[in-house]
Order: structure tokens, then sequence, then C-alpha cells
């Protein structure tokens, strides 16, 4: 590896944006998958006839839109820092342009 | 009163000093100066808490080594051992260490505090450290006049050690004019009563200085001038490892239970360090002699002698206790027993926390949770439940129809008692540690403040349903006994819901979807008792009274029910703030919820008339 990309690379690793946003998306990750087991909990006291059913429907229909919410945040976020990553690239090769 | 008496008897012995003797002035100008630049040091420490320091603690006192290196090291970097016992003691009132860490930290800060000796009979004496100061406290102070808490904390430790390199300075040249003009080695005493008279001395000089550090470099100052012979300087040593126990003490005063055993720990092992120490005194001062040879410590050489002694005696008490650390903290626990309280008092809220805004800030959490606890309690027995029912796995249905008779409580006394008084504390301490907080941690420990307040308004409603609700769940007109078992039912399932969220760990817990769930719950059983009430009343079930009573319970009951979300959406919250930030961004508005339900409920159906239509085809 050549030294300007490890500079690059250490400069991606430290830069304050992308780690804010690689921080939300590791905390995004996390809570989808609080919610994916709490569904798995809540699907199997559901099919069990464990507690009210109205209940545990409804929050299963909750945890759902969540989880949808969240998965739609997530690829916003991934895409958001795909682009950043693409223009850090491009910016060195502009610059040589110059 | 008796406080006041010891000042005034202090400050008419001082001045009789001064009076008599200018080198007394000097030397005792020395121990000010020092004590003030511990107090600077201090300061500048404390600039770094709210922060670095719990966390660093946190992570480093998980483990017996561990927090015994821990103390080790922050008291030989902070130089004070006491700063490290009230810190130890403030978080383990906050309880988030345990007794045993505490234990291991005490330990450690008692071996750390030895460094102090080391470097004041190897440098202190040698170099002319008051070259050093003078520079010290000229950034330190311009330091300290700066805005950023940082730079204004380094400036406190700059000035801090700038103080105390001249304190050491003025007792140096204080002790070495007063030799010139009076002999203390006069007085000194040989034998087995010098040993004990040295070291009641050196116990009293570090009550008075508070500080065994101080009471340390003043022994060695002296020793180094020949004012006091090396047999009493070891006695005095001795006596300042057992004086410095009163600091930690006086800081647990103010300490709850937790903080009181620590101190008590405290005690018991620097009682026990130098009894071991008097006792094999030949001993240690033989071993002394022949560690020095080997460190290449000239024999005359007594200060740096004394400082291997003080080691020595320190670490042969660690060898002696750490196999019974575990003993000594059950026989300390089992000596100061928690209190049963009739009136519940605070057990996180002290003063030591205050002046640390990240542990204040725990502490408030750690007491809403008490007071919590304190409230779930009323509730349930206000609602005719048992708490060891509701936190158990028994279906609430169940508990409902064993428990058909109403629990005596008396909700006011109960309120009065566990409740108010409790709150007070609360707001009291959120007045006095909102001061040095930030704007993120008052938001905090506002919000949980407004916890508390939904739990007294929780409370009046619990009171007021309490009446009717035992009246009714044992009346013979079962129409209106199965509307307040609803009740029960209705609150008992979200209580229940609150228990099952307490117990999940924080990494697993996801409050807010159970509460949005809760929320929707309200509205529907809202909607469903008018239709009911409604029926009841036209098939003449239930009597007119009966309807009103049953109308205003109605309206109790959302408002505990509406409060216990609250409360739960406050104190089950993840305690990561960006993780909390993050699911607050997944919360649905009203349509989407009701989106989202809708959605469910549809697939649901669908599920259930193909599960018909495949049964019909079979």
């Amino acid at each position: 590896m050549k030294i300007s990309e490890l500079i690059a690379k250490a400069d991606d690793y430290i830069g304050a944006e992308n780690r804010k946003r690689k921080s939300k998306i590791n905390c995004l990750k996390h809570v989808l998958n609080k919610l994916r087991k709490r569904e798995k909990k809540l699907e199997l006291k559901f099919a069990e006839g464990r507690g009210s059913k109205e209940k545990i429907s409804n929050e299963l229909a909750l945890i759902h839109a969540h989880r949808k919410k969240g998965l739609k945040l997530l690829k916003e976020l991934k895409e958001e820092h795909k682009e950043a990553k693409i223009n850090k690239e491009e910016k060195p090769s502009d610059e040589s342009a110059d | 009163m008796f406080r006041r008496v010891v000042l005034l008897s202090i400050f008419a012995i001082l001045s009789y000093g001064f009076w008599i003797s200018p080198n007394l002035k000097q030397i005792t100008a020395g121990v000010a100066i020092f004590l003030f630049g511990m107090l600077a040091l201090e300061e500048g420490f404390k600039a770094f808490t709210g922060g670095l320091l719990e966390k660093i603690l946190k992570k480093t006192t998980n483990g017996l080594w561990k927090s015994m290196s821990f103390g080790v090291v922050t008291t030989t970097l902070m130089q004070s051992s006491s700063l490290v016992s009230v810190i130890t003691i403030s978080f383990l009132s906050a309880g988030l260490i345990t007794l045993a860490s505490g234990i291991g930290i005490i330990f450690g800060a008692n071996l750390g505090t030895t460094t102090g000796a080391w470097l004041v009979a190897g440098l202190g004496l040698k170099v002319n450290i008051s070259a050093y100061a003078m520079p010290m406290l000229v950034f330190g102070v311009i330091l300290v006049l700066q805005k950023p808490k940082e730079l204004k904390g380094i400036g406190y430790i700059l000035a801090g050690l700038g103080f105390l390199f001249l304190g050491i300075h003025y007792m140096k040249e204080g002790f070495e004019s007063f030799r010139e003009h009076i002999d203390l080695t006069t007085y000194a005493m040989s034998g087995f009563k010098g040993l004990l008279l040295y070291t009641l001395i050196g116990i009293a000089a570090t009550v008075i200085m508070q500080s065994s550090h101080a009471t340390l470099v003043l022994i060695i100052t002296a020793l180094a001038s020949q004012q006091i012979t090396y047999e009493n300087a070891l006695a005095l040593a001795i006596g300042s490892n057992v004086g410095t126990t009163v600091t930690a003490i006086i800081g647990s005063i103010s300490a709850n239970i937790n903080g009181k055993r620590l101190a008590a720990a405290h005690l018991v092992f620097n009682v026990v360090t130098g009894l071991v120490a008097i006792a094999l005194i030949a001993q240690l001062v033989d071993s002394v002699d022949w560690l020095s040879e080997r460190l290449g410590i000239a024999s005359d050489n007594y200060t740096l002698k004394l400082a291997v002694f003080h080691t020595l005696f320190n670490l042969l008490g660690i060898a002696l206790m750490l196999p019974f650390i575990n003993k000594l903290g059950a026989m300390i626990t089992k000596l100061l027993p928690e209190k049963q309280h009739e009136i519940a008092e605070p057990l996180y809220l002290n003063n030591a926390s205050l002046e640390l805004p990240e542990m204040a800030l725990e502490a408030v959490r750690k007491e809403t949770l008490n007071l919590y606890q304190y409230f779930f309690g009323i509730v349930c027995h206000g609602l005719s439940f048992r708490v060891r029912d509701i936190k158990s796995y028994l279906p609430v249905e169940d508990i409902i129809k064993s428990q058909r008779k109403p629990i005596p409580v008396n909700i006011k006394e109960e309120y009065t008692n566990k409740i108010k008084g409790l709150y007070a504390e609360i707001v009291n301490f959120i007045g006095k540690a909102n001061e040095n907080m930030t704007q993120d941690q008052s938001n905090e420990v506002f919000e949980l403040r407004s916890a508390g307040r939904a739990m007294l308004e929780s409370i009046k409603s619990t009171q007021h349903l309490h009446k009717n609700l035992s009246h009714y769940i044992n009346n013979s007109n079962p129409y209106i006994r199965a509307e307040y078992n609803q009740i029960r039912f209705r609150l008992g399932t979200i209580l229940r819901a609150l228990s099952d969220m307490q117990k999940d760990p924080d990494e697993h817990r996801t409050a807010l979807a159970t509460l949005e769930s809760m929320k929707i719950g309200i509205i529907e059983a809202d909607k469903k008792f008018f239709v009911d009430m409604n029926k009841l009343i036209r098939d003449k079930h239930i009597s007119g009274v009966m309807a009103t009573s049953l109308m205003n319970d109605h309206s109790y009951t959302n408002i505990i029910a509406n409060k216990l979300i609250e409360i739960a959406s406050i104190l089950f919250k993840s305690q990561d703030t960006e993780m909390h930030e993050i699911e607050k961004s997944l919360m649905l508005d009203e349509d989407e919820m009701a989106e989202a339900v809708a959605a469910r409920k549809r697939s649901e159906n669908l599920d259930s008339d193909k599960g018909s239509i495949d049964c019909e085809d079979k």
C-alpha cells in the first residue's frame, strides 16, 4: 500500500463526519438487532397464545414499522457514506488535473 | 461547639508559637502552602472529572487487582490519597463500584501515597525545588485565568504543584534555621514508650492537617535537618498512616451506608497495618537496612530509608489483608447493616457526589429508581396486587382471580413516609447539583425530576381509585366487580410490562415500541369502556351511582396508565445517548401507528381466512 493511500485511509478513519456517520450506522444496526430479537420473542409468545393476543399483535405491528423505518434510514446512511467516500476519492484526482 | 474550641485552641497555640519563634512561622507557613497546593491540585483534577476520570474509574475497577492498581496509579499521579478516597466513596455511594473494589482502591491508594515520600526524600531535599515552583506558579495562575475548563484545570494542577514545591522549600528552610536555635532531638524518646508516643503525635498531626502527605513531608524535612531521630520518624510515619483515615471518615459522614463501610474498611486496614508495624518494628528496621543496602542507599541516608520503611510496611499491610478482603467486606457489612426504614431515606444522594456532575447525575438517576421501587409497591398495593406477583411470570388474569380480597394499605401514609420526603430530597439535590452541570446533564436531571413528579401524581390518582376499587372488587354485583377487575387487569398488564422492562438489561431493552403499543392499548380501552358502560346502564346491570364511580375511576385509570408510560419512557430509555436518539428517530406518529396496526390486522385476517379455506379444502 502506498503512503498516500495509507494517509487517505487514516484520514477516512479520523474524519469526524465520517466517524459520526459510522457510529450512527453501528448504533442503528444495534437497535435493529434489538428490535428483531424482541419481534421473534413476541411472535413466539403470540403463537403459543401466552398473554393478551391483541396487545402482542399491536406491539408486533409497531416493532415491524420501527424496523421498516430503521432499515430505510440505514440504507440512506449507507448511501451517504458511500457518496462521501466517492467524493473523497475524486477530490485528489481533481486537484492533480488542475 | 467542640470544633470551635479546637479551632480556637489551634489558633492560640500557633499565635503563641509565632510570637516565641520566627522559625515556627516559616515551618507552619510551609505546611499551609503545601496544603493549599494540595487543594489546588484537587481542584485541577476535578476539572477533568465529569467524563474522563469517571470513565477510567468505571473501566479499571471491575477486579481486585485492577482496582488496586488504579488506586496506586491515581494516588501517585494526584499525590492525594484523600481525593482518591473521596471519589471512591462517591462512586460507591452512587452504586457504580462494589465494596470489594472500593477496598481495593483504598489499598492501592495507601501504597500510592508512599511515592510522595520517595519524591520528597529523593528529589525534594536534594534539588532546589523552589526554583521550579516559581515558573509553575506563574504559568499555573495564567492558565487558571483562562476560560476553557481544561486549561483552568491544567492551571490549577501546575499552581498546585508549584505550591507543593514551595511549601516543601519553606519547611526545609524553617527546620534548618530552627536547628540553629533549638534542638528538638533533646525531646527524642527511645524504646517502646517513644514508639507509642510518636505514633500518637503522628496521628494527631495528620488529623489536624487532614493530610498524611503533609505530615510525611514535615517528618522527612525535620529528619533531614536532624530535628527528630530516625527511630521517632518511623513512629511518626506509622501514626500519619493511621491518622489519614480521619479524612475518609469525615468524607463518609454525608455518604450512604456503603461510603461508611468503605471508610470503616480504610480504618481497619490502616490500624491493622499500624499495629503490625509497631509489633514488628525491629524486623522492619532490619529489613529496611537490608533493602537499602541492596538499593544502594547510604546507611546514613535516613530520609530515603524512611521512604523505604513507609513503602515496606504498607506493602506488608496489603499482603496481610489481601487474602481477607472479601471477609473484611462481609464483616463490615454485618457490623454496619442497611437500615430498614419505615420512612424512606435517600440511598445515593450525598454531598461527595455533588462536586462531580456526572456522579451527581448518576446519583439522581439511581435515587429516582429507588423512589420508583417505593412508588411501584404503593401502586401495586393500591390495586390489590402483591409486588412479587406482578414481578413474577404468572398471567395477570390468574393473579386477579387468586387475589380477590383487597390488600389493606394506607396510601396517604405510604405517600408521606416513602415518596414525599424522598422526592423532596431529590429535588433539593438537583437544585444544588445543577449548578456545575452541562446543558445536557441539566436536561437529564430535569427529566428525572419530572419522572418523580409523575409518580406523585400517579399515586394521588391511585389513592382515589383505591377507595372504590377496594369496595367493588368484593361486591355482590358481578358486573361492577368485573369492571373493576378489568381496571386492575389494564393497570396490572402495564405494571407487568414495566417490571419486565426493568429486568431487561439496557442493551436488550426496546422500551419505545412497548410503550407505544401501551399508548394504543389505552386509546382502545377508552373506546371500549364507554361502549361497555352504556350497555351495562342500558341493561340495568349497574346503578347510576356505580356508573358515576366507574366513570371517575376510569379517568383515574387513564391518568395512572399515562403517567406509568411517562415514567417508564424516562427511567427505562436507553442509557446510551446516541442509541436513544436513534430510537427516538424511529418513533411513529399517530397516523403511522394506526397504519401499522391496521396493516398487521389485515395480514392476520388474511392468514385466518387462508387457514379456514385450507381447512375447508381438507
